[in-house]
């Protein structure tokens, strides 16, 4: 709407393509000029992001170690002892077809003994001087999710044959909660992190504005739209966030892969996720996150100062 | 054009800027606010462009109120509207040109157009040949010329001046005089604040005194004061 306007009453509140461009250059100059201020602002990303990238891995680590961990937790069903291999082999065909089982693996009697000769390792000695085998068929079942596995092992253990299940009540129980407690931790940490590089941010695009509030004084005296004013400091945020993101993403893949090589190393049993594409896709939003940020801080630093 | 209607000005920390104002401006007129520091006359230019709004009563523009503006239509009415002031306001990092090509580059003009304009602009402010010198290696009365150009540039409906010959010397500030009566000859409306005993009585304009945030005179052809 033209309330005053002699010479631009058609003018829309719309820019051309090349004001865009001719803005955003406007705040690489800009950054140019500011150097220090960019320096500062790029090394506080930098190291944010860090900070948030390393604690998403740790956490994606830590989901993915009690995945394994969970997933390995199986029952246990003893049958009875005088129960022959063809009644076995009947309940491991019925506890198959029940729903939400994995797997089910038979172990028989012999197969047992011959691994616990071997865990003790005086096994050879124990079966000699034993008159018979004294340990039961028994059938190793996982369920699809572990928390499951508490009802299925109830469920089998009414059926016929069976003598007993053992699933590690404790075990399981202790574990699922303690895998659900770290993950909200872990997401809490999460985002606080994040609100904290925001501020960062924030605060740092704030001062490079207030070194300009004189020119963001005339461009509105001379009827600058707010989006005009606006464009060239959000597109610097976005520019600082986006770059110190992807940096940080790079030396945060270095740095992760080394220390797990060495982990690995140290400590085999310990589940880690590799070089695969879970790390790659954390790395991406990450800088995504970064773009992200940047805008947004961009818009909430300079939204004080367009208040007129 | 301006119409004030029983406008008050109270700030946040309780100073009464303004009480009871209304007055109005034809198109096309020249009018000097003056009226001892503090009269309320910086208050009253920043009225018309919504640097402020009024406490109580209304401030029309070309038959628009506004305070009713909303947010997105300042900016059309700023371009309608240009400033000067007594400290110039220019950008000390960019040329005399880029200065006054800044308030067209804000309209979204081409750069051919705006070249066109910026040159026949500063042509007529007589600094065609200071076009690429840089703000501080201007005299003051060089440097109030390149503002009143930015100020004048995009064709404005009105131009307020705020004490524009406050930091310069009596020959300097008839240039200036001399440059806007050129300006109010080609139909901008213009609303000068001033200290100025000599220009206004010398103009022979129309003269609002204020003192104490209330208007004592409004005359055609006026003077600074009756006093001495």
């Amino acid at each position: 709407m033209a309330v005053l306007c002699a010479t631009s009453s058609g003018a829309s509140t719309a820019m051309r393509i090349s004001t865009i461009g001719r803005l955003c250059g406007q705040g690489l100059v800009n950054l140019a000029r500011n150097w220090t201020a960019t320096f500062i602002t790029f090394t506080s990303a930098f190291i944010t992001f860090f900070m948030l990238g390393a604690s998403v891995l740790f956490v994606m680590n830590l989901s993915y170690a009690s995945q394994v961990f969970l997933g390995q937790l199986e029952a246990r069903v003893y049958l009875q002892p005088d129960a022959t291999r063809q009644q076995a082999l009947e309940l491991a065909a019925v506890v198959r077809g029940l729903p939400g089982v994995k797997s089910v693996q038979l172990v028989t009697k012999e197969q047992a003994l011959a691994m616990m000769s071997n865990l003790t390792g005086v096994g050879d000695a124990l079966a000699a001087g034993l008159p018979r085998n004294p340990l039961p068929d028994a059938l190793r079942v996982r369920a699809e999710r572990p928390e499951q596995l508490e009802k299925l092992a109830h469920r089998i253990e009414g059926l016929a044959g069976v003598d007993k299940v053992d699933y590690g009540k404790a075990w399981l129980d202790r574990l699922l909660q303690l895998a659900r407690t770290l993950s909200v931790g872990a997401l809490a940490v999460l985002a606080m992190v994040a609100v904290g590089v925001l501020f960062l941010i924030v605060n740092t695009v704030r001062l490079t504005i207030l070194a300009r509030r004189r020119e963001i004084e005339i461009m509105q005296l001379v009827g600058a739209s707010s989006g005009y004013i606006r464009l060239p400091f959000v597109f610097e945020s976005f520019a600082v966030s986006l770059a110190a993101a992807a940096l940080s993403a790079v030396a945060l893949r270095q740095a992760y892969l080394a220390l797990a090589t060495r982990l690995e190393k140290a400590l085999p049993v310990l589940p880690l996720l590799g070089n695969g594409p879970m790390l790659g896709n954390a790395l991406l939003a990450l800088v995504a996150a970064g773009a992200f940020i940047g805008v947004l801080a961009g818009l909430v630093a300079i939204r004080r100062y367009l208040r007129t | 054009m301006i119409q004030f209607l029983h406008v008050t000005k109270i700030y946040a920390n309780g100073v009464k800027a303004l009480k009871d104002v209304s007055f109005y401006v034809e198109k096309g007129d020249f009018v000097f606010l003056v009226g001892p520091s503090g009269a309320g006359k910086s208050t009253l230019l920043n009225l018309i462009v919504r640097r402020e709004t009024p406490t109580v009563g209304q401030v029309n523009v070309n038959g628009h109120n506004v305070a009713r503006l909303r947010p997105r239509d300042l900016p059309a009415l700023r371009r309608g509207v240009g400033y000067i002031f007594q400290d110039f306001k220019l950008l000390p990092d960019r040329t005399v040109f880029e200065n006054v090509a800044f308030a067209l580059e804000v309209l979204d003009m081409t750069r051919r157009e705006i070249h066109r304009r910026v040159s026949s602009v500063l042509e007529l402010v007589g600094l065609s040949d200071r076009a690429h010198a840089f703000p501080h290696e201007l005299s003051g009365g060089q440097q109030q010329r390149v503002s009143l150009a930015r100020a004048v540039v995009g064709s404005p409906l009105v131009l307020l001046a705020d004490e524009p010959t406050g930091n310069l010397d009596p020959d300097t500030s008839w240039e200036i005089m001399d440059l806007l009566l050129e300006i109010n000859r080609r139909g901008t409306t213009i609303l000068m604040a001033t200290h100025n005993r000599e220009i206004v009585n010398r103009m022979k304009k129309r003269v609002v005194a204020l003192e104490d945030g209330r208007i004592m005179r409004d005359e055609q052809r006026g003077v600074y004061s009756y006093a001495d």
